[in-house]
């Protein structure tokens, strides 16, 4: 079965490492075939410019193992929509946001105009969750309402103590996804959103990919469920495969 | 051999026999134990205890049972901490001040902690979660009381692993059930705190549909560390917590 790992950072971070190439083989040893990377803290929260261009980067070095997002932190304000809409016409698809690294609430009219944005291109937007008063699941929920057509990731599902909160927060709503890094209740997961609406992702390297797969695999999922939570999901978010 | 220092039962999701299966199915020899009840049905601290006791009471030497009681209801809830150790014989307390719905700095968690002292019982706290549970509030209270034995039940989770760090290395009455924060975070932990001070937890047993005892057991694998240290980890340290009480 493909596997796609829909959320994973590379490069030198202030306290984390992962170089691109030590993914790969870590790739290679959990038959992953291609991993979602992102930039890590610094260049989430202030160097974002730079960030976007290592990760743009390492997609053109391993353009069969690796997407991109793109991050910005919404406070560059109409700069920071100018290098989104750069990195974008470069070929990252989709917008990773940590509103608790980046400092704004999920649903503050700061992050707005980056939505937009993601809207007239199409592409998803992911948010760390599970940090109060930043990144809670209901904050999401405001954002998705507003946003119909913007398909949302949530990061972590609200990992971890949003756990109640998950299930109402994406009730009735179809343009939310639920990440399952560090999340133990991926049972609840498919339960409350439906396998169409979950999505494999490892975190790494704050987690290890073959630790979030071996979860996935714990469970009885059907293969169609699999298969959908493992990769058809996340194509279908990006458009699919060049 | 481990002991899990952080593991619950939650009503009669599992007899203690198909408990104890569970626990040799991962070579768990031992778990520090708590009623979910006990924690979240706020009036009737005392029927969870007993149903707690009774749970544990022919397994002793494998389910070591805390008990808990709820600051809410004050200091009526002294002798039932001197019933749990005298009569129950459970070495220690666990308390959920998020679930619980108390802060830790209310003037009844003075009482209570003094009984813990007069008692020789560790308390177990939940902590990573504001604004009750928060790890540094938790922390305050060690500090202000450097007799009592307090033990980070998550060393932090994901979002305040680094306050557990800092307070372990400050104070020496902090002890880490390391349960909750990520395998980065984890390697971490252990590099950064006092060896003697890192206990193996899983938070097991809350929910039927989640083994965390799996999920936290494994992401051990990942983390680099010498294997007196793991040792230390995995049940030394737990035991001699529990070996130092009186």
């Amino acid at each position: 079965m493909k596997i796609i790992d829909a959320h994973t950072h590379v490069g030198k971070g202030f306290e984390k490492c992962l170089e691109p190439e030590k993914l790969i083989s870590i790739m290679d040893a959990n038959k992953v075939e291609i991993s979602v990377i992102c930039p890590l803290e610094q260049y989430i929260a202030v160097y974002c410019e730079e960030g976007n261009e290592y990760i743009l980067e390492q997609t053109k070095n391993h353009p069969d193992r690796f997407i991109g997002f793109a991050t910005i932190n919404p406070w560059y304000g109409k700069k920071g929509l100018e290098i989104l809409n750069k990195y974008l016409d470069l070929g990252l698809k989709g917008l990773k946001l940590n509103p608790k690294l980046q400092g704004f609430r999920i649903n503050s009219s700061l992050v707005k105009p980056f939505i937009f944005l993601a809207q007239s291109y199409n592409i998803p937007v992911y948010f760390h969750t599970g940090t109060p008063m930043s990144s809670e699941p209901f904050q999401l929920r405001e954002l998705a309402i507003e946003f119909p057509r913007v398909n949302f990731i949530m990061g972590h599902s609200g990992n971890t103590d949003f756990w109640t909160d998950v299930e109402y927060s994406v009730k009735g709503l179809k343009n939310i996804y639920l990440e399952t890094s560090h999340n133990l209740g991926i049972d609840s997961l498919i339960s409350f959103a439906g396998a169409d609406n979950v999505i494999f992702g490892s975190n790494m390297p704050r987690s290890h990919q073959s630790h979030e797969l071996d979860k996935i695999f714990d469970l009885d999922l059907s293969g169609n469920d699999l298969e959908k939570i493992c990769h058809l999901n996340i194509l279908r978010l990006i458009g699919g495969l060049k | 051999m481990i002991i899990d220092t952080h593991t619950h039962i939650n009503g009669g999701i599992y007899s203690p026999g198909e408990y104890l299966s569970i626990l040799d199915e991962y070579d768990v020899s031992k778990v520090w134990i708590s009623s979910v009840e006990g924690i979240t049905a706020h009036g009737k601290y005392r029927e969870s205890n007993k149903f707690l006791y009774n749970f544990c009471k022919d397994h002793e030497d494998r389910l070591v049972g805390f008990c808990s009681v709820n600051p809410n209801c004050g200091t009526e809830v002294i002798d039932e901490l001197k019933k749990c150790k005298e009569v129950y014989g459970f070495p220690g307390l666990k308390l959920h001040p998020w679930l619980q719905g108390f802060p830790v700095s209310s003037s009844i968690m003075d009482d209570i902690t003094e009984a813990c002292i007069r008692n020789d019982m560790p308390i177990i706290f939940h902590d990573g979660t504001p604004p009750y549970s928060s790890t540094l509030q938790i922390a305050g209270l060690a500090e202000r009381y450097p007799e009592a034995k307090i033990i980070l039940g998550h060393s932090g989770l994901i979002e305040m692993y680094d306050d557990a760090i800092s307070a372990a290395r400050r104070l020496k009455n902090i002890y880490l059930s390391v349960c909750g924060p990520s395998i980065f975070q984890l390697g971490k932990i252990v590099s950064s705190v006092p060896g003697d001070r890192v206990m193996f937890g899983s938070d097991f047993g809350f929910s039927k549909s989640v083994n965390g005892l799996k999920y936290r057991l494994d992401m051990w694998k990942y983390v680099d560390m010498e294997d007196s240290l793991r040792k230390k980890l995995f049940y030394l340290n737990a035991e001699a917590l529990m070996g130092g009480l009186k």
